[in-house]
C-alpha cells in the first residue's frame, strides 16, 4: 500500500491551492476528485471551450496556470469510499478499489445545495440552480425560460448568466427582503468588483423586465409527468402569483459535508445550522494531521477556500515536521490577514444567503423529503413519535437517507423536520452516521481491489 | 427520583427482552422494562433478519422449532406488517465431501419432526435461477418453513405491543446499579451468595429513577456481561462484530435466505439485497465498519451470481454479537442468585431463538412445565474448571 | 423543448447520434447524457425507487440519484454524470424497480 505524505480530496479551489502550496513547500502529495477535469463545482469545466468570458475569473485562471505543474499527481474520476483506522482510505475508479495511506489529509471535497422539500419539488422540470448553471457552463444547455427561486445571490447571477445565453427569466423569486440586499450592498462598498458584478446583473433583470418577488418563496409546483406550473407565496404563506412554467431552477444554498472528517474521528459542530468539522484557526480538525478546507468544511466561497487551502498546507508541513511552529507562524501571519478581511465580507454575503425558518415548513404531509426512497413528511410523523428525537433512529424507523443518495439531498431538512417535531436542538438530533462505500459502488468493482498485495 | 414497582424488571429492550415482557405480561405479571438506548437499536435491529430452524445443532433444534412457532403466533398481533416472510432457507452444498453429512443431518433433523428435505442440483438451480451456471453445486438443504424478518421493524412493533398491554418500558435509561436488599453475602469464586429467602427485593437504579421488584431478567445483549458486573457475576462470552453490506433495490430475483459456507444473502420487501459477512472478534462495542468486508467476500459473489457484477452496494452497517465458548446462550437463573435470570450469549442466532426463549423462561417464572428443556443452557456449565465445550464454529452464521 | 443549445458562446464539439427509447437524436461531444436528453425535450428519466412518481435532472453534479437512465443495458447509470458517446442506446426507467437479472 502506497504511503503519502499528503492527500488532497478535491481540486476545487481549496484543493487546487492546497496542492498548490504544498508544492511550493516541497510536499509530495497525492490530490483525488471525482471529477474528470479539475475545477470543483464554482470552476466546472467540461471538454467544451466556452468562446466569451462569462463564466471566466482571474482566480479561476491563475488557479489552473498553477495546477499544470501538478497534473500528475491527481487521480481524477476517483472517489473516497471509506476512512479506516491507521489512516487509510479506500478508493475507487471505474477500475476496482485501491487502498493508500495518508500521513496527513486536507479534505477540499466541497459542498451540494441544500434540499429544501416542497410540494412538487421531485417533479421532472425542478432543479436545482447550480444544475442549470452546471449545464450552462459545460455544455451551454439551458432552459428557454425559467422562474429562478430561493435564497441569496446565485439566481441572480444565473438569472444574468441565462439571459447572455438567450434564454428568459420569467420571475425571480427571492426569500430575502430589499431592504436585506441593500444593507448587503452598502455594507460590500469596499468590494468594487462584486459589487460591480452583482450590479450588472441587476442591471440585466431590469432591462429584461424580469419581476422580482422578495420575501417570497415558490411554495409548491405543480404537474402530470413534469413541471406545468409554480405557485409564489409570501413568507406569511398568502398566494401571490402563479406562473405557468416548465422550468425552475431553486437555489436555497449550500450544506458543507462531513462524511470523511467524521468518518477520520474529527468531531463536528454546526455551523449556521449545517453541520460541519470542528476547525482551528490552522484548518486542523480535532484529529492532528487532518484538515478541512473550502465549502466542504463550512460555506464561505471560492476566495475564502483558496486562502484556507494554503493554510492547511502550511499546516500539513509543520506537522509533516519539515518546517518548525515559528516558520509556520510566520507564513500563515499574511494569510490569516487576508482571511479575516474575507470574513467581514462573507459575513455580509451569509446575511443574504440566511434560510428563513418558513423553507423548512412547506412540506405537505404527502410531500416526498427523502426523494430515493419516496419517504413522505406524514412517514416521517409517523416514525419521529418512536425516534427519541435521534436521526439515526428516524432512518432505521422510517428508511429515509437509505437510498442511494445516502441522505445527501434530504439530510438537512430531515434535521429541521425531526427538531421541529419533537422541540429538541439539532445538536440532539444529529446527522447520519457515514458508513462506507460513501459512493454506490458495484460488487464486481469491490471485488477488483488490491487487498491481497497489501 | 422516579420510583416504581413490579413483579419483574427486564434489563434489555432487544427482541428477547421485548418478547419476555410480552409472554410475562400476558401471564398476568408486571413488568417494567428498562433500555438503555431505544427499542431495537443494538444487535436486534442490526441482525440479518433470518429465522432458521434447519443446520442447527441438535440441542438448539427443538427451541428453533418452537421459536418458528412463536414468531407464527406473534406476527399475528402486531398491528403492523413486519415483513416476516416464510420463503424458505436454502443451504448451498458447493463441496462434494458435504453431501453425506449434510444428508445424515437431514434424516436427523426429519426424525425430530422437522420439514426438511435434500435438494439435488437441478432443484436448487430451480429454487435459485440466477446462480451461475459454472459453479458447482452439489445440492442444498431447505426448510419451507424457515425464512425472515424486517429486524429494523420488529422488535419495536413487539415493544409497541406490550406498552398497549400494560409493561412500563423505559427507553435512554442505562441501568447503573443493581442491588440486592439484604446485600450481604460473601464473594466466593465470583458468586454473590444471597440468603435463601424467596422473597428477593431487587433495586435496579438509572440515573433518573429507582426500580423495585423480586426478579430481574438480564437480556441485556452485549452489555449482559456488565449487568452482570454489578453483581459480582460472571460468564464466559466474547463480542464479535458481524456485517451486512446492502445493495440498491431491484425486482424481486431471490426468494429464499441463502447460505452457504462464506455467508448468507437474502432479499429483503423492499428489493434490497442483503450480504452477510462472517464476524469477527471486536474489541470494545465498535460497530464501525471493518474495512476487510471489502477483501474477498465481493469476489465469492459475483463468482455465485453474476448478476452481482454490476449491482451497487449502496451501503453497509454493522452489528455485534454475543458468543459463549460453545456457542450456545445462557438461558438460566444466575448459580446461588435467586430470582436473576440470564438470557444472553446468543452468539448470533437472537433474532431467531429468542421469541421462542422468551416463551419458555415465562413458562418456567410462571411455574409452569417448560415446553422444552434449557438444560444444555444453563449457567451452571461455565462453573468450575470448565467453560463448556471447547469453541465450535465461534464464527459460523446464521 | 424546455431546453435548448446556446447558439453564442460556446464551442460545440462534434455531433453524433444516440438514441433514447429507440428514437435517434443528435447529441455533441462533450455533452453528457442528462444534456443530450434534455436538450431532446426528454425531462422525465425515470421513476422513483418505490412509488412510481417521474424523476428527472435535479442536482446536475451527480449527488441525488434522480436522473438514472440505463445506458446500454446497464440500469442505474447518472444521466448527469455520464459523457454522452455516438451509439448509445439510452432507456428512461419505466419500472419502479430496476432489474439487474438479464445483464
Amino acid at each position: 500500500m502506497k504511503t503519502y505524505d499528503l492527500i488532497i480530496i478535491g481540486d476545487g479551489p481549496a484543493g487546487l491551492s492546497a496542492a498548490d502550496q504544498a508544492a511550493a513547500m516541497g510536499i509530495t502529495f497525492l490530490i483525488i476528485d471525482e471529477n474528470p477535469l479539475p475545477g470543483g463545482r464554482i470552476f466546472t469545466q467540461s471538454g467544451l471551450k466556452q468562446s466569451d468570458n462569462i463564466f471566466n475569473t482571474a482566480q479561476k485562471k491563475r488557479l489552473f496556470k498553477k495546477f499544470s505543474s501538478f497534473t500528475r499527481s491527481l487521480k481524477s474520476q476517483t472517489s473516497v469510499i471509506g476512512v479506516f483506522p491507521d489512516n487509510i482510505l479506500l478508493l475507487t475508479s471505474g477500475e476496482g478499489t485501491t487502498k493508500v495511506r495518508y500521513k496527513s489529509l486536507i479534505v477540499a471535497c466541497g459542498a451540494s445545495e441544500t434540499g429544501i422539500p416542497f410540494p412538487g419539488w421531485t417533479l421532472p422540470g425542478v432543479m436545482t440552480s447550480g444544475c442549470t448553471q452546471t449545464l450552462l457552463k459545460t455544455q451551454g444547455i439551458f432552459p428557454k425560460k425559467a422562474v429562478l427561486a430561493g435564497t441569496g445571490p446565485l439566481q441572480l447571477i444565473l438569472a444574468d448568466q441565462l439571459i447572455k445565453r438567450g434564454g428568459k427569466v420569467l420571475a425571480l423569486v427571492e426569500t430575502g427582503s430589499l431592504p436585506t440586499w441593500l444593507k448587503a450592498s452598502t455594507a460590500l462598498l469596499g468590494q468594487w468588483k462584486l459589487l460591480k458584478e452583482m450590479g450588472a446583473c441587476s442591471l440585466t433583470l431590469a432591462r429584461h423586465r424580469v419581476p422580482v418577488y422578495f420575501n417570497s418563496l415558490v411554495s409548491s409546483a405543480h404537474g402530470e409527468k413534469s413541471l406545468q406550473e409554480i405557485k409564489i407565496s409570501s413568507l406569511k404563506g398568502s398566494l401571490k402569483k402563479t406562473i405557468k412554467t416548465d422550468s425552475l431552477c431553486i437555489g436555497y444554498g449550500f450544506v458543507p459535508s462531513y462524511e470523511i472528517t467524521c468518518s477520520a474521528g474529527a468531531k463536528q459542530t454546526l455551523i449556521n445550522d449545517k453541520w460541519g468539522p470542528v476547525r482551528g484557526q490552522d484548518m486542523q480538525t480535532s484529529v492532528e494531521g487532518l484538515f478541512a478546507v473550502g465549502d466542504g468544511a463550512e460555506i464561505n466561497g471560492a476566495v475564502m477556500a483558496e486562502y484556507e487551502g494554503a493554510v492547511a498546507a502550511i499546516g500539513t508541513t509543520r506537522f509533516l515536521g519539515k518546517i518548525c511552529e515559528s516558520e509556520a507562524k510566520k507564513r500563515l501571519s499574511l494569510l490569516y490577514q487576508k482571511i479575516k478581511k474575507e470574513e467581514k465580507l462573507r459575513k455580509q454575503f451569509n446575511q443574504l444567503m440566511k434560510l428563513p425558518g418558513k423553507v423548512f415548513e412547506l412540506a405537505s404531509d404527502d410531500t416526498v423529503i427523502c426523494r430515493c426512497e419516496d419517504i413522505t413528511l406524514r412517514d416521517l410523523k409517523t416514525a419521529a413519535k418512536d425516534a427519541n428525537s435521534d436521526i439515526n433512529e428516524l432512518k432505521r424507523l422510517s428508511r429515509v437517507g437509505m437510498g442511494l443518495c445516502r441522505g445527501r439531498t434530504c439530510g438537512t431538512a430531515v434535521g429541521e423536520i425531526l427538531s421541529k417535531l419533537t422541540g429538541s436542538p439539532l445538536e440532539k438530533i444529529g446527522f447520519f452516521t457515514p458508513r462506507p462505500p460513501f459512493r454506490p459502488v458495484t460488487i464486481g468493482q469491490l471485488a477488483k481491489n488490491d487487498f491481497k498485495d497489501n | 427520583m422516579n420510583y416504581q414497582t413490579a413483579d419483574i424488571i427486564i434489563i434489555g429492550g432487544g427482541i428477547t427482552g421485548c418478547c419476555l415482557a410480552l409472554e410475562l405480561r400476558k401471564k398476568s405479571f408486571s413488568v417494567i422494562l428498562l433500555e438503555k438506548n431505544s427499542i431495537g437499536a443494538a444487535s436486534s435491529g442490526r441482525s440479518g433478519g433470518g429465522v432458521r430452524q434447519q443446520n442447527r445443532v441438535p440441542q438448539e433444534l427443538p427451541l428453533a422449532m418452537l421459536s418458528v412457532k412463536v414468531w407464527q403466533e406473534m406476527v399475528e398481533e402486531l398491528d403492523k406488517d413486519v415483513e416476516y416472510r416464510q420463503n424458505g432457507n436454502l443451504k448451498l452444498i458447493l463441496s462434494e465431501k458435504e453431501i453425506e453429512p449434510y444428508k445424515t443431518e437431514i434424516e436427523r433433523q426429519c426424525k425430530a419432526g422437522l420439514d426438511v428435505q435434500f435438494l439435488n442440483e437441478k432443484e436448487v438451480r430451480e429454487l435459485l435461477p440466477v446462480l451461475s451456471p459454472n459453479i458447482e453445486v452439489f445440492g442444498g438443504t431447505y426448510c419451507s418453513k424457515d425464512g425472515s424478518v424486517n429486524p429494523l421493524l420488529v422488535t419495536k412493533a413487539i415493544a409497541k405491543k406490550a406498552r398497549e398491554q400494560g409493561v412500563k418500558i423505559h427507553e435512554q435509561e442505562p441501568v447503573i446499579s443493581l442491588k440486592h436488599e439484604q446485600d450481604k453475602g460473601n464473594k466466593t469464586a465470583g458468586h454473590q451468595k444471597f440468603s435463601n429467602n424467596p422473597h428477593t427485593t431487587w433495586i435496579v437504579k438509572t440515573k433518573t429513577s429507582t426500580y423495585e421488584s423480586p426478579i430481574v431478567i438480564n437480556a441485556a445483549g452485549v452489555w449482559s456481561g456488565e449487568i452482570c458486573n454489578l453483581l459480582g457475576l460472571s460468564f464466559p462470552s466474547e463480542i464479535r462484530r458481524c456485517h451486512i453490506m446492502v445493495s440498491q433495490a431491484i425486482s424481486p430475483i431471490i426468494k429464499p435466505f441463502v447460505s452457504h459456507s462464506e455467508g448468507y444473502i437474502r432479499q429483503a420487501v423492499n428489493g434490497n439485497i442483503h450480504i452477510g459477512v462472517s464476524s469477527q472478534p471486536v474489541s470494545g462495542f465498535d460497530t464501525s465498519t471493518d474495512i476487510n468486508i471489502f477483501n474477498h467476500v465481493p469476489g465469492v459473489y459475483v463468482k455465485l451470481f453474476p448478476f452481482m457484477e454490476h449491482l451497487p452496494v449502496i451501503r453497509n452497517w454493522a452489528g455485534l454479537i454475543h458468543t459463549t465458548p460453545d456457542g450456545f446462550p445462557i438461558i438460566s437463573q444466575a448459580p446461588g442468585v435467586k430470582n436473576f435470570y440470564l438470557v444472553a450469549g446468543w452468539s448470533g442466532h437472537g433474532l431467531c431463538l429468542g421469541p421462542g426463549a422468551a416463551r419458555v423462561l415465562a413458562q418456567i417464572i410462571n411455574g409452569e412445565e417448560a415446553e422444552v428443556d434449557l438444560d444444555c443452557f444453563s449457567w451452571e456449565r461455565f462453573l468450575g474448571d470448565g467453560h463448556g465445550k471447547t469453541s465450535c464454529e465461534i464464527g459460523r452464521l446464521i | 423543448m424546455t431546453f435548448e443549445r446556446a447558439e453564442k458562446g460556446i464551442e460545440r464539439g462534434d455531433p453524433f447520434t444516440i438514441t433514447i427509447d429507440g428514437k435517434e437524436v443528435v447529441a455533441y461531444s462533450g455533452e453528457t447524457i442528462a444534456g443530450a436528453m434534455l436538450a431532446a425535450g426528454k425531462m422525465t428519466l425515470g421513476h422513483s425507487g418505490q412509488k412510481k412518481s417521474p424523476r428527472g435532472v435535479y442536482c446536475g453534479i451527480g449527488v441525488c440519484y434522480s436522473c438514472l437512465v440505463t445506458i446500454d443495458h446497464l440500469p442505474s447509470q447518472r444521466a448527469c454524470q455520464t459523457p454522452a458517446k455516438g451509439g448509445m442506446a439510452i432507456e428512461s426507467e419505466k419500472k419502479t424497480e430496476q432489474s439487474h437479472e438479464n445483464i
